[in-house]
């Protein structure tokens, strides 16, 4: 659709006019801050203009499929009934889809804009499927992400078999995804102790302390907006840095008397139960046997308590850091 | 089955095989010798914040009422003058070319930065890469210690379609180590290796479960990133290694410092170092906001320029200076100027760059462009031909849409390069 706000489309049956009629919908929309958010209003005139100048032929608000808003309502409120109309397939497919490549990585349709009949006719069925299913529970989410986590393709492995090494689109198994900021501070958040509690995601507090360092990874990982590919994300020098030695992952590594992690780690009765507790509250698994007996060995070599409890920081500090922490995989 | 290619990814895949399938670089002679004879040019843009004012400083209009406060200034290259404030620059005007003739229709300072640094206009679903991140890309070293970009004082426009590891690496004060690279005082020496050591550790158990090639790559970045920490090239970045006389010429302020900076990053391999000076915006107090401004821009720019010469750098280093457009020439009734994109000067130095000359002119009053226009991108492609890079190459938008280096409507500006 991105195309045709300059020129016709190159390659699908899209015209420079089908975009500015579609932008009709929005030639009243005004959005005005609000606290510290945004509002969303609509006046009673405006018109749109091709090619969205003032000297450009006024154009009448008109459906993708050729039809004129006949419904009552303000423009917007037109557009979303039909968009949302159960005839309409493209809206729940275009939602499923994107909540698949959310939790995949890659959508059933990919680009997961390009949503054409010439896809793969097996992936399209499942598509269908699901977004029957989506329309069917009223557009519900959660029980669309419900249903997708349920499947079996969904809990594969990201290990390849021998005979699917090279499989990057069959979803024969996971693929690995990079954490984006937010993920990874909210993981960095949760690994804490700080955050485990479903109060404290609620707390406005935290979550606008949380913003600001939010911000300050966003700023050095760059915005990911939505049409960056989780794949084409790749690790830089700076990011790195960041994850290594900045002001925050050094107060977050530092374990101070008051922290919940460092209370937790002086109850562990044992040196394997204080990796048991690192893994865990990092990886969200527990260390294997040789991960115990690497580990372990820094602990032996350092039997002070405050010694031990540098160790018990400089490996959280490594689990961090670590490729597994960043990757959903 | 879905066809092996899918359309965008033809595309993708197609361009890429013209290209390299109109003679193999290496076959061509010719091309090889210039590349590697060239192989070494950088850029230093000097970004004006805010858009200067181009009638206060490179183009004067002595007793015309648009003119304003200053007086204008003989250089050492007879014929040219430029303002009463920039006068160590009018000793270095036999390395300098003005182009006096820019003219652009970009009148906001974020829309104008991105043209200003990245060539192209803001287009929907496209991130266009700043010109340092091109370089980055073209001629970058990806196994050199130090990042082949670095964005001092204001961050750089981003790297858009070639990918973050081309972003410039920015430094918000020329006078502070780069962020995030000193260990924290707590983590002494042992302890960082400790730190090291499981952190290997868990980076080859992860590996080694056969998750793929990210895995590896995300411990490459890492160890890159600890090499960047143990560099001694990181010496580079601290000015404070300089004879107090070097400092004191570049002027003792951020832009000052900023420039010498500049200059050590380059001679240690560094493609692109950005510096920026803000405050141009001067939509009240022009005068005494902008003669400010050059007080501080001439010291830096002028030492830079004739450091670079006196080491050798200069015919391998484009300096350019600019900002995002220029000020009007009515002065308005609270003494300032407001953005004005229809005419404006920039200035080049260096990297086969014909110094000493003017290029194109504006009316008496500096309104119109009177004689040779210059486009944006006729600017980029002339950047591009100094700084031996291909302004025709096509780069994939994650769309799958073809975008040159540089616009195809730029053509070089030949008074510039001979």
């Amino acid at each position: 659709m991105q195309c045709a706000q300059c020129h016709d489309h190159p390659f699908e049956p899209i015209t420079q006019e089908d975009f500015y009629h579609f932008a009709a919908f929005f030639a009243r929309t005004k959005v005005q801050p609000f606290l510290i958010s945004k509002r969303v209003s609509e006046t009673s005139s405006g018109e749109m203009h091709l090619g969205g100048v003032p000297t450009g032929q006024v154009i009448a608000p008109r459906f993708m499929d050729g039809t004129t808003p006949s419904a009552a309502g303000t423009r917007r409120q037109q557009l979303a009934a039909w968009i949302t109309h159960p005839d309409h397939r493209n809206f729940s497919r275009a939602i499923t889809n994107r909540v698949w490549a959310r939790l995949f990585g890659r959508g059933l349709v990919d680009p997961v804009d390009d949503l054409n009949p010439r896809q793969t006719p097996n992936f399209l069925k499942v598509l269908d499927r699901l977004a029957d299913e989506f329309i069917y529970s009223g557009y519900d989410l959660q029980y669309l992400i419900r249903t997708i986590t349920r499947t079996r393709v969904y809990q594969l492995s990201s290990q390849p078999s021998r005979n699917n090494r090279g499989d990057e689109r069959f979803f024969s198994k996971a693929r690995l995804r990079r954490l984006n900021p937010e993920q990874l501070v909210g993981s960095v958040a949760m690994s804490t102790g700080l955050a485990s509690s479903e109060q404290a995601w609620q707390n406005p507090i935290f979550r606008l302390l949380l913003q600001v360092v939010v911000q300050d990874f966003t700023f050095v990982f760059g915005n990911m907006d939505e049409t960056t590919e989780v794949s084409e994300f790749r690790g830089t020098i700076a990011q790195a840095l960041m994850m290594m030695n900045s002001k925050h992952m050094t107060n977050a590594t530092r374990f101070h008397l008051l922290s919940p992690l460092t209370q937790k780690l002086q109850r562990c009765r044992s040196v394997n139960e204080k990796i048991e507790l690192l893994f865990r509250t990092t990886l969200s698994r527990r260390p294997t046997t040789a991960e115990l007996r690497t580990f372990g060995s820094y602990f032996r070599a350092a039997p002070q308590a405050s010694q031990q409890l540098e160790v018990c920081e400089d490996l959280y500090w490594a689990l961090l850091n670590c490729n597994e922490f960043h990757f959903n995989y | 089955m879905q066809p092996l290619l899918s359309r965008r990814g033809y595309l993708r895949l197609s361009l890429g095989a013209t290209a390299s399938l109109c003679v193999p670089r290496w076959l061509d002679p010719e091309l090889h010798a210039r590349e590697s004879a060239t192989a070494g040019r950088s850029l230093i843009l000097l970004w004006m914040n805010g858009g200067p004012s181009h009638l206060d400083t490179w183009d004067p209009k002595p007793g015309h009422p648009h003119g304003g406060e200053f007086a204008a200034i003989d250089t050492n290259v007879a014929g040219i003058q430029i303002s009463e404030h920039l006068p160590q620059l009018a000793k270095q005007m036999h390395h300098l070319a003005v182009v006096r003739s820019m003219t652009s229709k970009e009148g906001s300072h974020e829309r104008g930065r991105y043209l200003l640094q990245s060539g192209y206009l803001p287009m929907p679903g496209t991130q266009h890469p700043a010109l340092g991140s091109i370089l980055s890309a073209e001629r970058g070293q990806p196994d050199q210690a130090i990042p082949n970009f670095v964005s001092i004082s204001l961050p750089s426009i981003g790297a858009g379609l070639l990918g973050m590891e081309h972003a410039a690496f920015h430094l918000p004060n020329s006078e502070s180590p780069p962020p995030n690279t000193a260990l924290p005082g707590h983590v002494r020496g042992q302890r960082f290796q400790r730190r090291l050591r499981m952190l290997s550790s868990l980076e080859r158990g992860f590996i080694n479960t056969r998750r793929g090639k990210e895995a590896t790559a995300h411990q490459d970045v890492y160890q890159q990133s600890i090499r960047m920490m143990r560099a001694k090239e990181l010496a580079a970045f601290d000015v404070s290694q300089e004879k107090p006389q070097v400092r004191d010429a570049y002027g003792r302020t951020p832009f000052g410092q900023g420039c010498l900076l500049a200059r050590r990053l380059i001679e240690n391999g560094v493609k692109c170092v950005q510096v920026s000076l803000n405050g141009w915006d001067t939509h009240a107090r022009n005068f005494p906001l902008t003669r400010n401004r050059m007080e501080i821009l001439d010291p830096a720019y002028a030492t830079l320029v004739q450091e670079l010469d006196e080491r050798g750098l200069l015919d391998s280093t484009l300096v350019l200076c600019l900002g995002e457009f220029g000020r009007t020439p009515k002065i308005n009734p609270l003494g300032g100027r407001d953005h004005w994109p229809k005419t404006w000067s920039a200035t080049l130095a260096g990297a086969g760059i014909r110094g000493g000359q003017v290029v194109g002119k504006t009316s008496p009053d500096g309104t119109q462009v009177s004689a040779r226009p210059v486009s944006v991108p006729d600017l980029f492609v002339t950047c591009c031909q100094a700084l031996r890079i291909d302004a025709d190459k096509q780069h994939l938008t994650p769309a799958g849409r073809p975008i040159r280096t540089v616009d195809a409507t730029g053509t070089p500006v030949a008074e510039l390069i001979p």
